[in-house]
């Protein structure tokens, strides 16, 4: 009767719960206002993040589209297990959105390992922290680890698994308890295949598995895989280890070492035997067969050629010995030859334009392999003139053995240029002809040119992308004419798409918002592609995430959405350093960091700097994303530290302390990215300085000594197109800096202050590089402040400025000596930094700049000169650098040069 | 609460009324007190299938005639998703009928081979069939129909294959079919 009961019942369940749903799903009006929502279940995102994903706010008026796009986006973020939405009974305009988030892996715990290391365990474990926890494989990635862990000689392993859910914070802790069981250790290593008893044991050292080891097949077959290497290291290429057996605890490993390879030249004296070696294949391809050492040779034939060598000629012949396959390379060099003249007739334009194109040129190398190269170039180059028939009609040259000099003769035929008589568009709607002309790169009159043809196409599809056309399609139609062409681009729009919702997955520790909003896309506006992919890129810099792709994907509504999947990195930081300047000796910091406060990219540090002349804390935070204006390029950020330091300011020459600082300082600086190069902000600073010790041929004013505040503010504005802020080999580094201190914003003195730089890099050759400096700036008191406190003065010489002269020592004088600095500098740098080999560069110099009291006591002809040179080790961060500057204007009583070592490039 | 009243009268002889109570209020969620505009019923990866996807797949066949279970249409909305997942990684362009249309052709049709000999053995096992026409007269039509089930015999095993590698749920009970 019971077993009758309970069949009844599941059945009515059963036709219950279905009824429910199909006839619930039916129930819900349509067009209602919602004017609540309550969701339940979600613990890890915010509810604005939830709705804003989900597509649904208070006072959107309800429609089952929109539920269901909303709810096939949240499950697409992969954060979810399950969402319902619902309409409540007594109240249809509340919602109720009900989500299963994903169980997070907050810890995972080891027990009962004693031989096995709980890393190793970690390791091999596939689960790992912060994943999302899948139940219905927990069982399998159990059973994996066990495999895994019986392959590491713990072949009686038992693993149990257990979880505790914990239901609000939608995450859960993985117990491992690991019964290791009596592992399977060696007793005994043999080693098959070997006879010498020298190698034999040379091959255990290798393995490194000992009797008593447990027998670890993964490690096993690491070594044997290291033990190959070293055979093939050893020129035996065609060297194998392996099979290996375990059995009884006798493991024996089977070595076959074959033959060794020996590759022998002779004949050669212009190229090495090691340059040779390199560019053969044989060891790359452990093989010596017949097209190997055919490939082998013409390379090495080519190398000759390129060095100028146009007769070389070799004859490989092989030989086997009792252990060792020899390759004899015999090798005839003949002459180096150098190219004369290069004659070319048949030519309407400047011979030299030709030869420029060129790689043979005159003077240089022969190299017989770029004739037919050479004439391609040729043709090449009249195609993009609008040549259209043009052909090398002879490339011959003629060789004077004695000289070593070879003349060339090109004869061209040219035929007629065909240059472009009208440029039109067909099927445009978006831009007008008169926008899309400004787009192509082909004009009228230009001559005809498929590469430009070719680039005007993308540049016009590229064009249409930014404004959602994503589907764009141009053709282009020619018509020739009397020596012209017609170009007719036929453009099909396709549809215009726009903007729907970005779904992020991956982020356990960012906000989603961080990710969306750097992306800068409006919704249901066009999508535009060219600025999803740039701000995609953006994302990498915000220094949170190893990885991030975006996709482009349907959205149920008919937008686009955008899918993108990120990998978080590490957002803390913890960096120690230590170093050695010219001025301050040693020096090192701590620094300590965190990029990801409160999940929204804010980034706060403690940084503490400490050198023989100093010491300074340094509490920073900065805010990436203050503010947005519409359409702006870049949101506002704010930054802003908190600083304590003491400093000691000493007169290199005579070791005096010139005087000591205590500053106590707030400073926050409010930036924003006009374009990718100029960016403009504004620095307010207050400080509070009490200077002391102070020389008092160095006190020029009332405010040099004892507590002064200082409270400024100013404007800034940067440029900055430098390929690499660190060591720059193009672009332009510009600014213009104005403060003002006055008493109005609580300082106790009051200046203006004017700094103007511009730095410019350009590579000059492959290793060498240009680099121009000039910096000036000016300062004037106000009101009742009569002299610039020494804080705020401006002072020059020393590794940034003007090499030939210590730190800071340029300039006014005080009785004693000491410089005192001035409101107005002007320094000016030329530097050559050549590149010699791998990370070592040399670079010379030239440095001329002076400081002086006021404005009015500029006098160019007092700028002080020095030159030099200097050692340049490149590393990530900027060059260590040596450098030595030697003065132009020596005065009585200085030194010759002085030495700066320091880490940067002086500009 | 008129579903919830009439449970727990049947539930009170046989089982721990708070227990069967509480499980049958998580599995209905808020029936009791709302009413479901849409939800997750299955599935296939990142992929989700709605209720209301379902319901208005099943109502749209029915409509066509076909007296197919829901069950059945879901399988089929599955293997649908399974396919267009596959084909995303070709960049094929058009709408997803279109989409599978070439995904079928070049993934299943262009590798299906019937040969002469093919042709020949099924017409004389089913010569019967052809009411004494020609091998000549019908050999297109045999042809076609060898490669159309050879076709839906590669695509069955493909998708069972694609269907492998997914991870596919159907995390809710499906309401019996209204017919």
């Amino acid at each position: 009767m019971r077993i009758l009961e309970r069949i009844c019942l599941i059945a009515v369940i059963m036709v219950m719960i279905s009824h429910v749903i199909v006839h619930r799903s039916f129930a819900v009006n349509e067009d209602e206002i919602i004017e609540s929502i309550n969701i339940e279940g979600l613990s890890n995102m915010e509810e604005k993040e939830f709705l804003g994903l989900i597509g649904i706010k208070k006072g959107d008026i309800l429609k089952k589209s929109v539920v269901r796009a909303g709810i096939k986006r949240a499950f697409r973020s992969g954060k979810f297990n399950d969402l319902i939405i619902s309409i409540s009974d007594s109240d249809s305009s509340s919602m109720i959105i009900q989500v299963k988030e994903r169980y997070v892996v907050e810890q995972i715990l080891v027990f009962g390992n004693e031989g096995l290391r709980r890393k190793t365990i970690i390791d091999q474990f596939e689960i790992k922290l912060y994943d999302y926890f899948d139940e219905e494989l927990f069982g399998e990635h159990l059973a994996i680890l066990e495999e895994k862990l019986k392959g590491s000689g713990y072949q009686n392993v038992n693993i149990e698994g257990k979880v505790t859910f914990n239901e609000d914070a939608r995450s859960v802790i993985i117990e491992l308890n690991i019964d290791e069981g009596e592992p399977s250790t060696v007793d005994e290593v043999v080693i098959g295949g070997l006879v010498e008893k020298e190698e034999v044991s040379r091959a255990i050292g290798v393995l490194r598995v000992f009797p008593g080891d447990v027998y670890d097949i993964f490690y096993v077959t690491e070594r044997m895989k290291i033990m190959e290497d070293i055979y093939r290291n050893e020129r035996y290429y065609k060297a194998t280890v392996g099979p290996f057996n375990y059995t009884g605890g006798v493991l024996t490993v089977f070595v076959n070492k074959g033959k060794r390879f020996d590759i022998k030249f002779s004949g050669n004296e212009a190229i090495s035997n090691k340059r040779l070696l390199d560019e053969t294949i044989y060891f790359s391809s452990a093989s010596i067969e017949d097209e190997i050492i055919e490939e082998s040779s013409e390379r090495i034939v080519r190398l000759y050629h390129e060095e100028g060598y146009a007769f070389a000629q070799l004859a490989p012949v092989i030989t086997e010995t009792d252990d060792a396959y020899v390759v004899d390379h015999f090798i005839f060099e003949g002459s180096k030859l150098f190219i004369g003249d290069i004659r070319i007739s048949g030519i309407s334009i400047p011979a030299k334009r030709l030869k420029k194109a060129l790689s043979l040129k005159e003077g240089g190398i022969f190299d017989p392999d770029n004739v037919p190269r050479d004439s391609l170039l040729i043709e090449e180059l009249y195609y993009a003139l609008g040549y259209r028939e043009v052909k090398v009609n002879d490339f011959n040259y003629e060789i004077n053995e004695e000289k070593g000099i070879v003349d060339i003769n090109i004869d061209i035929l040219e035929g007629d240029q065909t240059v472009v008589g009208g440029v039109f568009f067909k099927g445009n709607k978006e831009f007008d002809s008169d926008e899309l002309k400004e787009i192509v790169q082909v004009r009228r009159t230009s001559p005809y040119n498929e590469i430009s043809i070719s680039d005007s196409r993308l540049a016009i599809s590229t064009q249409y992308k930014t404004r959602g056309y994503l589907d764009i399609a141009v053709d282009v139609e020619r018509r020739f004419r009397e020596g012209k062409v017609y170009l007719k681009f036929v453009i099909n729009e396709g549809v215009q798409h726009r903007y729907g919702f970005t779904i992020v997955r991956g982020n356990r520790n960012v906000n989603s918002r961080v990710i969306t909003r750097q992306l800068m896309l409006e919704r249901e506006e066009p999508l535009d592609l060219v600025s999803l992919r740039s701000n995609t890129q953006r994302l990498y810099r915000l220094g949170l995430f190893s990885d991030v792709r975006s996709e482009i994907i349907d959205d149920e509504l008919g937008y686009k959405d955008v899918l993108v999947d990120v990998k978080e990195s590490n957002a803390g930081a913890i960096e120690i350093g230590a170093g050695y300047g010219d001025y301050e000796k040693y020096r090192g910091y701590l620094d300590i960091s965190y990029r990801n406060f409160f999940g929204m990219n804010r980034y706060g540090k403690v940084r503490m700097e400490i050198d023989t002349l100093s010491e300074k804390l340094i509490l920073g935070a900065f805010e990436p994303w203050l503010y947005r204006f519409k359409n702006a390029y870049s949101p506002v950020s704010l930054g802003m530290n908190l600083m304590t330091e003491r400093r000691t300011e000493k007169n290199i020459d005579t070791g005096e302390v010139r005087y000591k600082v205590r500053k106590h300082s707030l400073n926050s600086n409010i930036e924003m990215s006009f374009s990718e190069n100029i960016k403009g902000r504004i620095l307010y600073s207050y400080s509070i300085v009490d200077t002391y010790e102070i020389q008092s041929d160095v006190v020029l004013s009332k405010e040099d000594t004892g507590t002064l505040a200082i409270s400024k503010i100013g404007p800034g504005l940067i440029y900055d197109t430098r390929n690499d802020p660190f060591n720059p080999s193009s672009g332009i580094f510009g600014g213009l800096y104005y403060e003002i201190a006055s008493r109005n914003i609580g300082s106790e003195t009051e200046f203006n202050k004017l700094v103007i730089n511009g730095n410019t890099y350009k590579r000059l050759h492959r290793k060498v590089v240009a680099a121009l400096s000039l910096r000036g700036g000016l300062a004037q008191t106000f009101g009742d402040t009569s002299d610039l406190p020494v804080i705020e003065r401006f002072f020059l010489g020393g590794r940034s400025t003007v090499r030939g002269y210590t730190q800071d020592s340029l300039g006014p004088i005080g009785v004693n000596g000491n410089p005192v600095g001035g409101s107005a500098f002007v320094v000016g740098n030329i530097e050559l930094r050549i590149n010699i080999w791998r990370s070592v560069g040399i670079v010379v110099f030239l440095d001329g700049g002076n400081v002086w009291d006021k404005k009015s006591d500029i006098d160019l002809e007092e700028i002080k000169y020095s030159t030099g040179g200097g050692l340049r080790y490149n590393t990530p961060v900027g060059p260590v650098r040596l450098d030595y500057g030697y003065k132009l204007n020596k005065e009585v009583g200085e030194s010759d040069y002085e030495i700066h070592f320091s880490i940067g490039h002086a500009f | 609460m008129r579903y919830t009243s009439v449970l727990v009268m049947l539930f009170r002889t046989t089982v721990p009324v708070k227990l069967v109570l509480g499980v049958l209020l998580i599995v209905l969620g808020v029936s009791v007190d709302a009413e479901v505009i849409d939800e997750i019923i299955a599935n296939v990866d990142d992929i989700a299938i709605t209720r209301s996807e379902l319901l208005e797949e099943h109502r749209r066949m029915r409509e066509g005639g076909s007296r197919i279970s829901l069950q059945d249409v879901l399988n089929g909305m599955i293997n649908r998703v399974v396919l267009l997942k596959d084909a995303s990684r070709y960049r094929m362009e058009g709408n997803d009928d279109e989409i599978l249309e070439q995904y079928i052709e070049i993934r299943i049709r262009a590798l299906i081979r019937v040969d002469d000999k093919q042709v020949r053995e099924y017409y004389n096992h089913n010569i019967r069939e052809f009411k004494g026409s020609e091998i000549r007269e019908v050999y297109s039509s045999i042809r076609s129909y060898l490669i159309e089930v050879e076709v839906n015999k590669t695509l069955s095993n493909h998708i069972e294959e694609l269907k492998r590698e997914s991870r596919i749920k159907v995390i809710k009970e499906l309401p019996l079919d209204s017919s």
